[in-house]
């Protein structure tokens, strides 16, 4: 079964500011619209798990929506979220909050299409990160483990460093930065999985996207109240109930890029990844 | 009851720019560097205690903001030097 765990991004820099009058756009290479799971029309084979996202400059109130009334209410509001962007710390120190949290979901329909609205002040830049969770996604076979499979393979630990860094304009994914290239410690030919990460700087968001995924972004947040997120695929696999633990073949490590995207421009979070090596590929 | 010690702080806010560790150069690192922080805080007597690190491409923003307002504000005012106070007296 393809199972899926898919992370896109939205933002906008420099928002114009007022009521809901600002609308978020997909960030390069991701997408505001459902993928074409395999399930009929009418039944929800997807669901976005986890949500976060920051005001760099000030509050803000994003409304989520999207046309299925399975999915949200209506087309006017949808689902708000506030953002208490400047809390702890004020602006341009926050990183993300999180907006769809504990074991909340909505439920998604192939074709549907996000909305985003925001509530902003003049001249902020908004960015918003959501997991989506497809339960059979043609095309995509991501070798996600369960946290039995990882530890019973488990042969050794690695904290393994990658200084990829946010883009110039708030918001957006910087340069995608090889998994291996400040850090190649790497055994050849061998599994890996991804428990999570440490930050020396919260940002909004860390994603990946490697060939072990079908080519598809998987990430989390690392803002100031998620910060500790050095376990954070296995508490998402142990919140979930199914496999969710990423993992990859050393072999594949080039291919693997590590992208960063933050309200504000040019952060650099200095990133290290928890991993686990094993001794086979999991599930197998 | 011990006397009270009242300090003397003064408030700094300074640039800590991203940049590579000596290690680190010697290494080869070659990633791109951020735009570093901005630190806030008090310093007492060469002693710095930091209170906020900001983000750098935060207070750039903010910074670069502000000063493009000023600039609209001085070329929005009007020119109240009168043509006699201008350039200086020609002398034969």
């Amino acid at each position: 079964m393809g199972r899926a765990l898919i992370l896109n991004t939205a933002s906008k820099a420099n928002t114009t500011g007022g009521t809901f009058a600002d609308t978020l756009t997909a960030n390069s290479g991701d997408s505001l619209s459902v993928a074409n799971y395999d399930a009929p029309a009418d039944q929800s084979g997807a669901k976005v798990t986890e949500m976060w996202g920051i005001d760099s400059d000030s509050v803000a109130e994003i409304a989520v929506t999207l046309t299925r009334q399975q999915s949200v209410n209506d087309q006017t509001r949808g689902v708000r979220f506030n953002i208490p962007s400047l809390i702890p710390g004020g602006a341009a120190v926050v990183g993300s909050h999180t907006m769809l949290g504990g074991l909340t979901t909505i439920p998604l329909y192939k074709s549907d299409t996000f909305t985003f609205t925001v509530t902003s002040t003049a001249a902020d830049d908004v960015i918003v990160s959501w997991n989506t969770l497809y339960d059979n996604l043609p095309g995509v076979s991501s070798v996600l483990a369960s946290w039995d499979s990882v530890q019973a393979l488990r042969y050794t630990s690695i904290g393994l460093a990658c200084n990829a860094v946010a883009s110039g304009t708030p918001g957006l994914y910087g340069t995608g930065r090889a998994l291996n290239a400040d850090d190649t410690r790497l055994i050849a030919n061998t599994w890996y999985a991804i428990l999570g990460i440490t930050v020396q700087t919260v940002v909004t968001t860390v994603a990946l996207s490697g060939p072990d995924w079908g080519g598809q972004k998987i990430g989390l947040p690392a803002g100031a109240l998620t910060t500790d997120s050095s376990s954070y695929f296995v508490d998402q696999s142990l919140k979930w109930g199914v496999p969710l633990i990423p993992c990859f073949n050393s072999n594949n490590v080039g291919n693997i890029n590590v992208f960063v995207a933050d309200g504000e421009a040019s952060t650099s979070p200095k990133i290290d990844f928890l991993m686990y090596g094993l001794t086979g590929k999991p599930g197998y | 009851m011990a006397d009270q010690e009242t300090l003397s702080p003064t408030l700094y806010a300074v640039h800590i720019p991203d940049e590579y560790t000596e290690t680190e150069k010697r290494e080869g690192a070659d990633w791109e560097l951020g735009a570093g922080h901005y630190e806030f805080g008090f310093e007492v007597n060469g002693a710095r205690f930091p209170v906020m690190r900001l983000k750098g491409g935060g207070v750039a923003k903010k910074l670069a903001a502000a000063k493009q307002r000023q600039d609209s504000q001085q070329q929005q005012q009007p020119d109240t030097t009168s043509p006699t106070d201008q350039g200086t007296t020609a002398t034969a």
